[in-house]
């Protein structure tokens, strides 16, 4: 694997100029720049990731996508791929060096079918940017925890983080509202999957297309099977009502038993379950007034999106009002300005919340999650006690000149699907995602909050204890063995994506 | 501990920013309009030069990276990385949101890139010959000092003994003398007192800060600010934000500081203009944000204010305005060098005029009237379909 060179010649950056012109370049300057992303704090080798590509292009439309691919796939050179170049895993950066295909100029919104209530955009389409124009339609898409400069198309089909934050409970996961994709599979085939794969319908306005299903077959794939460059979502209408309510609690025990009979009444559109200082580290600039907020705000919230006709949104604040009160729950009434920005995200209003605080997750201190598992709704408070422990015990935070653990910790708990289980729990510790200290902090409070679930029966630290240390895929077992499978037949030479999740 | 970890308080040279360069997420919102703010989904880029070249390089972001190849010893100066340097037009719109955002100062850092370059490699030729023609004319464009006040009407009567300036600037003096002329007219009108610098005035140094040629800018900014010191002024006016903000940022260079007050003329004016009834204009325009006076001096208000004033008058705002105003393309020394990447710039604010379906555009200061002025396509320039017009030059037609 590598640039083949004869001489002087390089014949991919000569097939490259005669596909995009201008939009390829090979200066060393323009590609030091693609050498970097933020490099969460748990990657493992940041000298490792630092690699140049070979090339950097910028296609515009799907023929010169598939072009690419061929030229890769002739030349077995590997390519790696960035739609708005967000991401926190090191993952758009050419590890390998190779084709570095940047997809910001297929930023086009192609389509809004009002009638079948879907936007097929490209990949380089931000939320931003989509939800500004849906919502002139009286239309949304779910807004996730990121920053509203991300790709719809990365965001919601590539990290797995919750996308509808709005409509959480009701829609689910990001990806949930991916209606079909147009993709250019290593071959150079171009796929569609959802209802338009069946040549007798030819629109997406379905998921499942054709059998076998092939529905999610680019999800947390992060293109190793191919390149997507057409997406379709479905979008929801915005109510004519919204409205944002609070119930605080001083136990982690009635803060879920309140969370679970909301959820089983299937009553609002989206709840959160927030623990400890969650929204302290985005508000502050200092670590004293960080301080201050913490011991000031209740420790544990329920926030609430109520929604629908004036009536039905009358009916959800009196039954939430009466759960409220038979589980010893505080309805916070005055708000803090500081918390608009969540109260515009849950209402579905792109950007707020990732415009400004979210961003501060990595400036000021706060906002470096320690293990985001997926559990069922009864362990939840059983793993917000392992994590107390995990991180009280620590020499850091346990150190009261320090770490003040029993503050400056926290959880989000995400429902989704209706409440039929708990999308994750993620664990926050405040730290300066800047400070080198930071990555050793975070795998020891790792292993010890694994550790301490452990206890609970909660995780397995053998299945999971290397899965920071090691490739994407390795803990996963006989599932990664047969999807390797899948990889060897769709890309023999493993030209897209190499090193990431698979070696 | 977490809380060692700290940055220098007081950052000298590219050296000091290492670890603000880390710090950059690639969140993209220096890239974008505030979020929030985003109105359509064509207007909401703020990069002129990312917009126009499109590798990231040409970004912000793209750019502090590699100025962290050059700290870190893995790039060289070259042509393609010089040209990644000087493609930005210093408009400040990455800054604004990033330091508030992440608290990364992405423009200063291009900045001491730029006193770098010139330091090692010296500056690119346009910008040699600005240096050359300030040092020897006092103005950037290599006109005759002596006739750097043939603009002043000699209708107008200056005072000597006034303890308010009006410091004209090289664009008003000899590529948009309309402005000064009206300027003075104005102030004329409303009775105000006021001095000029004659052949005192020299250039601001602007043009040169803003390449990285700092010793040559300090001399020529530090030449104004002792005349008007030994003049014992008590404030100067400006039509030219460029030059009101190289004064004010006189402080950084270890320079004698002004010992006076400095306004914009819009700041100025506005309180005499509530109390006066000006002539109504039955026209429809837009309001075009300069860098240097909105993101720089955080002059927005005033200049909206006066248009308002205006009997008639409709002001209709682009999707981009205020802090998330789409740069002219004239700043950074880009005009001189790049005209060409210069005009395109302006000629995508000339479409998002189009967009909100007016023909007249009026701003508030000189260098961006003339690189909008100059990407009007001729045809519709000698047809005057669509016009750029300076708020004084507005202001001039309607005061009694």
């Amino acid at each position: 694997m590598g640039v083949e060179k004869l001489g002087e010649k390089d014949p991919v950056y000569e097939e490259l100029v005669n596909i995009l012109g201008d939009r390829v370049s090979k200066d060393p300057e323009i590609r030091w720049t693609y050498t970097r992303d933020l490099e969460g704090p748990l990657t493992t080798d940041l000298k490792r990731l630092r690699r140049l590509p070979d090339y950097v292009v910028l296609p515009e439309t799907t023929e010169e996508v598939q072009k690419i691919v061929l030229i890769a796939r002739n030349y077995k050179v590997p390519i790696t791929l960035e739609s708005t170049r967000i991401s926190v895993k090191g993952l758009a950066v050419a590890i390998r060096g190779g084709i570095f295909i940047d997809l910001r100029r297929m930023n086009r919104i192609l389509e809004i079918d009002e009638e079948n209530m879907t936007a097929t955009v490209q990949p380089g389409v931000t939320i931003a940017q989509l939800s500004c124009e849906l919502q002139k339609r009286n239309m949304l898409i779910p807004v996730p925890g990121t920053p509203a400069t991300v790709s719809v198309v990365s965001n919601y089909l590539g990290c797995g983080w919750p996308g509808g934050k709005a409509r959480m409970l009701s829609i689910g996961l990001g990806y949930r509202s991916v209606v079909g994709v147009e993709m250019v599979l290593p071959d150079g085939t171009i796929l569609n999957t959802g209802s338009k794969s069946d040549v007798f319908i030819g629109k997406d306005f379905w998921p499942h297309g054709m059998g076998p299903d092939l529905f999610l077959l680019p999800y947390k794939a992060y293109g190793a099977f191919g390149i997507i460059t057409k997406m379709t979502v479905k979008c929801t209408p915005i109510e004519k009502e919204l409205k944002v309510f609070w119930i605080a609690y001083d136990n982690i025990d009635s803060a879920m038993e309140a969370h679970n009979r909301i959820v089983r009444l299937d009553l609002v559109p989206n709840l959160h379950l927030y623990a400890g200082d969650k929204y302290a580290g985005y508000a502050n600039d200092t670590l004293e007034s960080h301080d201050r907020m913490n011991r000031a705000q209740p420790e544990f919230q329920i926030i609430l999106t109520l929604a629908g006709t004036k009536r039905q949104v009358e009916y959800q604040e009196k039954v939430i009002r009466k759960i409220a009160k038979e589980t010893g729950g505080r309805i916070i009434v005055d708000k803090l300005p500081i918390y608009q920005s969540f109260i515009d995200s849950h209402l579905g209003m792109a950007g707020s919340f990732g415009a400004v605080w979210s961003m501060r997750y990595y400036t000021s201190r706060g906002g470096s999650w320690t293990s985001t598992p997926t559990l069922p709704v009864d362990k939840i408070p059983d793993n917000w006690k392992a994590f107390s422990r995990a991180i009280l015990k620590d020499p850091d935070y346990g150190d009261p000149n320090f770490g003040r653990g029993e503050f400056w910790r926290s959880i989000i708990v995400y429902p989704v699907e209706g409440g039929h289980y708990v999308w994750g729990v993620e664990k926050g510790v405040d730290l300066f995602i800047q400070d080198p200290k930071c990555r050793e902090m975070l795998l020891r409070l790792h292993k010890a909050n694994l550790e301490e679930q452990a206890k609970v029966g909660i995780s397995d630290p053998g299945f999971i204890k290397d899965w920071y240390t090691g490739s994407l895929g390795k803990p996963f077992g006989v599932h990664f063995e047969v999807s390797k499978k899948f990889k060897k037949t769709l890309d023999p030479d493993n030209v897209m994506q190499p090193g990431y999740i698979y070696p | 501990m977490p809380i060692e970890f700290c940055w220098p308080m007081e950052r000298r040279s590219l050296e000091d920013y290492y670890e603000m360069i880390l710090r950059c997420a690639k969140c993209e919102f220096c890239k974008n309009v505030f979020i929030s703010n985003t109105e359509h989904w064509q207007f909401a880029k703020q990069c002129p030069p990312g917009e126009r070249f499109g590798f990231a390089a040409y970004y912000a972001t793209g750019r502090i990276e590699i100025a962290r190849g050059l700290l870190e010893g893995e790039l060289k100066w070259t042509d393609k990385l010089l040209h990644i340097l000087y493609t930005c037009t210093t408009c400040g719109a990455c800054e604004h949101w990033c330091s508030i955002f992440r608290e990364v100062y992405p423009l200063k850092i291009i900045m001491e890139m730029r006193i770098k370059a010139v330091k090692e490699v010296g500056p690119l030729p346009a910008h040699k010959r600005l240096m050359e023609n300030i040092v020897k004319y006092h103005n950037p464009y290599g006109e005759s000092h002596e006739q750097r006040f043939e603009w002043l009407p000699s209708t107008v009567k200056t005072s000597g003994e006034s303890s308010l300036v009006y410091f004209a600037g090289c664009s008003s003096s000899y590529r948009q003398q309309q402005i000064a002329r009206s300027t003075v007219n104005i102030l004329s009108k409303l009775g105000v007192k006021f001095n000029v610098l004659g052949g005192e005035e020299w250039c601001c140094g602007a043009p040169l800060f803003e390449v990285g040629l700092v010793d040559e800018a300090k001399k020529t900014l530090e030449h104004n600010i002792k005349t008007l010191n030994k003049m014992k002024v008590e404030k100067v006016v400006f039509t030219c934000p460029a030059c009101m903000y190289t004064f004010k940022e006189a402080s950084k260079y270890e320079i004698e500081e002004p010992k006076f007050e400095l306004q914009h003329i819009t700041d100025f004016l506005l309180p005499k203009l509530e109390k006066i009834k000006m002539k109504g204009l039955n026209e429809k325009l837009t309001y075009h944000d300069p860098c240097r006076l909105g993101r720089g001096l955080g002059i927005y208000e005033q200049p909206r204010k006066i248009l308002k004033l205006i009997p008639g008058l409709e002001l209709v705002e682009m999707p981009r305005h205020m802090e998330d105003s789409w740069c002219c393309g004239g700043g950074g020394g880009v005009l001189a060098q790049y005209p060409d990447f210069a005009l395109w710039t302006a000629s995508q604010r000339l479409e998002e005029m189009k967009f909100v379906g007016v023909k007249k555009l009026v701003t508030s200061c000189p260098a961006c009237k003339t690189t909008l002025s100059l990407a009007i396509p001729p045809r519709l320039r000698r047809a005057r379909e669509i016009q750029v017009v300076d708020v004084m030059e507005l202001l001039s037609k309607v005061i009694p």
